[in-house]
């Protein structure tokens, strides 16, 4: 009876005008063959690391002088540095990416920020979301005109997106994507739908039933149980991994969803920075590590780029506590078979801070968009975000 | 029968505060909650059935919707010309404007009152009583009935049928006005047994078609303004036989020998207690059930004595029994905007909201009024419910803290921070996560801690969250993270 309520809702006005990011239009799409439509040949998987970013203790300019002054005490030892060139060095934590960026899959791009930053985390994770000016508030995310346009132009995809961890839609709001907020709770919400519950509260148990209808719809994801060799890291991060993976191979066969979202956090390390650093950047670097693997295995590692994302970087002074507070510019990370590796960008000095004696940004994140929409989408738009953003040469052509 | 477990409280635990704010109020916000903890229950109780109904009994001199001061000019008197037609349509343009001002005032009342048992019991009865705006055609009708339901919400519910009944709303809604005795209408004698008061099943047909014969001659004029007018020439003087009691009955008399059936005490009763306790009456509720009946029964139907009953008994204060109740869309606006103290700029963001969720003020869908419990939920409302909030709590509606780093230092500035409309918003809303937060000593922007994540949850949630919350998610976006979580649908 459900089912056929969403059908009506999904293809009268009204009910499409109500549609918002939580219900995709999979109506149609399920009345369609599976095996008919162009399969998106690109996927995008975001990691939004939460909190904030360390870009300076994450790729390390050694060689620069003003490092050691501005870090005393956090600064990382000179021993444990992972030197990738003369003059920059990987944060230890980060060792399981060095093969990806010996192979040239792997791209560091520096100095991403943007004009007027916002130090707050409610609004300048929006800002990145929905690629605003700092003084302008956008409904939609960034991505979910791409999709929209890739659509028009012969995609039947399953859904837009997939957001793994979160409930947030964030980059894909207002597109046709759904968030799995933990994998296993999905599962036993498939399990309410279908009438097994031992919850005594039969008002909530019909909430989430419906709740779960909208994502059960997509038979997709949950039938999905590809025999992966790779070893998925523990915890959180390792699992949405490991749900990321699964949600691509069960779209071998069906029309695709190009965008999955990942994240990380926290990163608001305000104080004794070291510890909590190092674990979460070895989660970031385990995890892509295992994304490399997977995604190898189901041969779609050249078909794939992984960026990171963050609110913003933090302050290149370390504070009393040993931590640093928010910050702004900061390097991000590309990762595929289809990136040429090194660097871009460029390092924002350490002399020279903003008038909150931050880092000033020397790539605006709207480029490393415009890369994504007109390079590895091909989508045919010359106004990118409300201003032309030029592409940075990450990928190989 | 097995009897329930003692579970109403000597004295209010903070979980009990919220939990009985969140059944008689809209939401429980963290000052509301301060006034009553620790407080004994009986006491506490007493009070909000004693100001709701002092409230309900207030006068409203200086307190009413601005169009009451025009009046209409009724349409229906001019001869049937183009000219009425043009006229019928401006009226009909014009009711619509007044009605929606009045549904702006009665939730504006729902927002700023500090008494909201009274606006609950009042919307409680516009559903009982429903009633159809259009179908009434006269915005000042739908006003005076409004005064009926809010005079008597906590009293009277003899009173109430027997004022309602008369009304010139309910007297056109259900045709009570054109039944005469050559031609009863049965319309209000059906739904007067088994809507208002008996329940189905427990009548005849035959019962229905005799009170119909009883009602006739309750009709009303039309010039200057709609007015009860009993019309001797239409009533039916004849014998009449209503459950199985006799006699050349007439109207108050019909309603006399209904509202003394022991079934109309259980019916409304039952109502109440869905309203307030659980959407069914277990075994072990029965014995308590039972008791209430009787107790509203013996009270001559006092609605203030049977709702007392109700809100101290066992199985309202049953741990079983907390969060299972769904949210109405007053619960889920009115009841976030208090919670947050959300200003807005258009006075009818509440109005359309609400509607978005299935609920159009003095306009039921029907006379059995809005489904509720579940009722109110369905895919289209669920995701209104959810628009409504995820639109709300976006940084664009919140204080410009950009500027400030939240350096470790500056807890003090912060927490003293005077809230200000920020100068760059176009936004027509205004959420200041930190003014509640304060409560908790937590920052809208920081991630909370072990100790501010319970105590937000509680403060938001009657029941534990279903989806787990993203780590490093701050507080600000924490608190859309619990509204946006299935569990906020229920109280």
């Amino acid at each position: 009876m459900r089912r056929r309520q969403f059908t009506s809702l999904f293809t009268s006005a009204t009910g499409l005008a109500l549609l918002n990011a939580h219900v995709p239009g999979w109506a149609q799409a399920l009345s369609k063959s599976f095996t008919s439509g162009n399969r998106i040949k690109k996927f995008l998987i975001l990691i939004e690391l939460k909190g904030g970013n360390d870009g300076l203790n994450t790729v390390i300019p050694f060689s620069d002088k003003n490092y050691r002054l501005l870090r005393n005490n956090i600064g990382i030892p000179e021993k444990d540095l992972i030197k990738i060139d003369d003059n920059n060095a990987l944060h230890p934590s980060l060792n399981p990416l060095i093969p990806l960026w010996t192979k040239g899959e792997m791209a560091i791009i520096q100095g991403v920020g943007y004009p007027s930053p916002n130090l707050s985390h409610f609004r300048s994770i929006e800002i990145w979301e929905t690629a605003s000016k700092a003084n302008e508030y956008l409904q939609t995310g960034w991505i979910t005109p791409y999709t929209s346009w890739l659509r028009d132009h012969g995609h039947n995809f399953t859904a837009d997106g997939v957001i793994l961890g979160s409930t947030d839609l964030g980059p894909l709001n207002g597109s046709k994507s759904i968030a799995l907020s933990n994998q296993s709770v999905f599962l036993s919400q498939a399990q309410l739908a279908q009438g097994g519950s031992t919850s005594q509260n039969e008002a909530l148990n019909y909430i989430l039933s419906l709740e779960n209808d909208i994502s059960y719809a997509a038979k997709g994801l949950t039938s999905s149980s590809f025999n992966f060799k790779t070893t998925f890291p523990r915890g959180n991060f390792g699992r949405s991994v490991q749900a990321a993976a699964q949600v691509a191979a069960s779209q071998l066969h069906n029309d695709g969803i190009p965008v999955i979202s990942l994240s990380l956090g926290s990163f608001d390390t305000h104080q004794n920075q070291a510890d909590r650093h190092a674990s979460l950047l070895n989660q970031l670097a385990t995890g892509i590590d295992a994304l490399k693997s997977a995604f190898k295995e189901i041969n779609l590692w050249d078909d794939t780029l992984i960026m990171t994302y963050s609110e913003f970087g933090r302050r290149a002074a370390e504070n009393e506590s040993h931590g640093t507070d928010h910050g702004t510019a900061s390097p991000h990370f590309v990762f595929g078979g289809s990136v040429a590796g090194g660097w871009y960008g460029a390092a924002p000095r350490l002399d020279q801070f903003d008038s909150t004696n931050n880092l000033i940004y020397t790539v605006d994140f709207r480029q490393m968009y415009a890369t994504i929409a007109k390079k590895w989408w091909g989508i045919k738009t010359d106004q990118v975000f409300n201003g032309t953003f030029d592409a940075i040469p990450f990928l190989r052509t | 029968m097995k009897a329930i477990a003692n579970s109403t409280p000597s004295h209010l635990s903070e979980i009990d505060a919220m939990h009985l704010l969140r059944r008689t109020g809209f939401s429980a916000t963290p000052a509301e909650i301060k006034e009553i903890l620790g407080q004994p229950t009986t006491t506490v109780v007493r009070n909000i059935i004693k100001n709701a109904s002092s409230e309900s009994k207030k006068n409203s001199q200086d307190d009413y919707p601005e169009f009451l001061k025009e009046k209409l000019k009724p349409y229906q008197s001019l001869p049937k010309t183009t000219e009425r037609r043009e006229e019928s349509n401006s009226f009909r343009a014009q009711r619509n404007i007044d009605e929606n001002q009045f549904r702006n005032w009665w939730l504006n009342k729902m927002i700023s009152t500090n008494n909201p048992l009274c606006e609950k019991l009042t919307f409680f009865w516009h559903n009982h009583f429903a009633t159809e705006a259009n179908k009434v055609n006269s915005s000042r009708s739908m006003w005076r009935q409004h005064q009926i339901l809010r005079k008597h919400a906590l009293g009277s519910f003899p009173q109430m049928l027997n004022e309602i009944s008369k009304d010139p709303a309910m007297l056109i809604y259900l045709d009570g006005a054109y039944s005469t005795k050559s031609a009863p209408n049965e319309n209000f004698s059906r739904e007067v047994m088994e809507l208002f008061t008996l329940g189905e099943g427990n009548y005849k047909q035959k019962d229905i078609t005799e009170a119909a014969r009883a009602f006739t001659g309750w009709s009303i004029t039309r010039t200057p303004d709609l007015e009860y007018m009993y019309k001797d020439e239409w009533h039916d003087k004849g014998t009449k036989k209503i459950l199985n009691i006799s006699g050349n009955l007439n109207g108050d008399q019909a309603l006399n020998i209904i509202l003394s059936n022991p079934n109309t005490s259980k019916f409304l009763t039952k109502k109440l207690w869905k309203e307030f306790i659980s959407n069914e009456i277990s075994e072990e509720q029965t014995t308590e059930f039972i008791e209430a009946s009787l107790k509203f029964e013996n009270s001559s139907l006092d609605i203030g004595t049977c709702l007392e009953f109700l809100l101290l008994s066992n199985s309202f204060w049953d741990s079983k029994n907390r969060g299972i109740l769904v949210k109405s869309p007053l619960d889920i606006v009115i009841g976030t905007i208090r919670q947050f103290n959300i200003q807005y700029i258009d006075q009818s963001y509440p109005r359309l909201e609400i509607e978005k969720q299935g609920l159009n003020l003095l306009s039921p869908p029907n006379v059995k009024g809005w489904p509720t419990y579940t009722g109110w939920i369905n895919s289209s409302s669920l995701l209104a419910r959810k628009a409504f909030i995820s639109q709300l709590f976006r940084p664009a509606n919140t204080i410009e803290d950009a500027d400030i780093e939240l350096e470790h230092k500056d807890k003090q500035t912060m927490a003293s921070k005077q809230f200000q409309p920020a100068p760059h918003t176009r936004s027509q809303i205004i959420w200041n996560p930190q003014e509640w937060l304060k409560y908790f000593n937590a920052y809208s922007d920081r991630v909370p801690t072990e100790i501010e994540i319970t105590k937000i949850t509680t403060a938001l949630l009657a029941v534990p969250p279903t989806h787990q919350i993203d780590d490093g998610t701050v507080c600000a976006a924490y608190i859309r993270a619990l509204a946006l979580d299935p569990a906020y649908q229920v109280k």
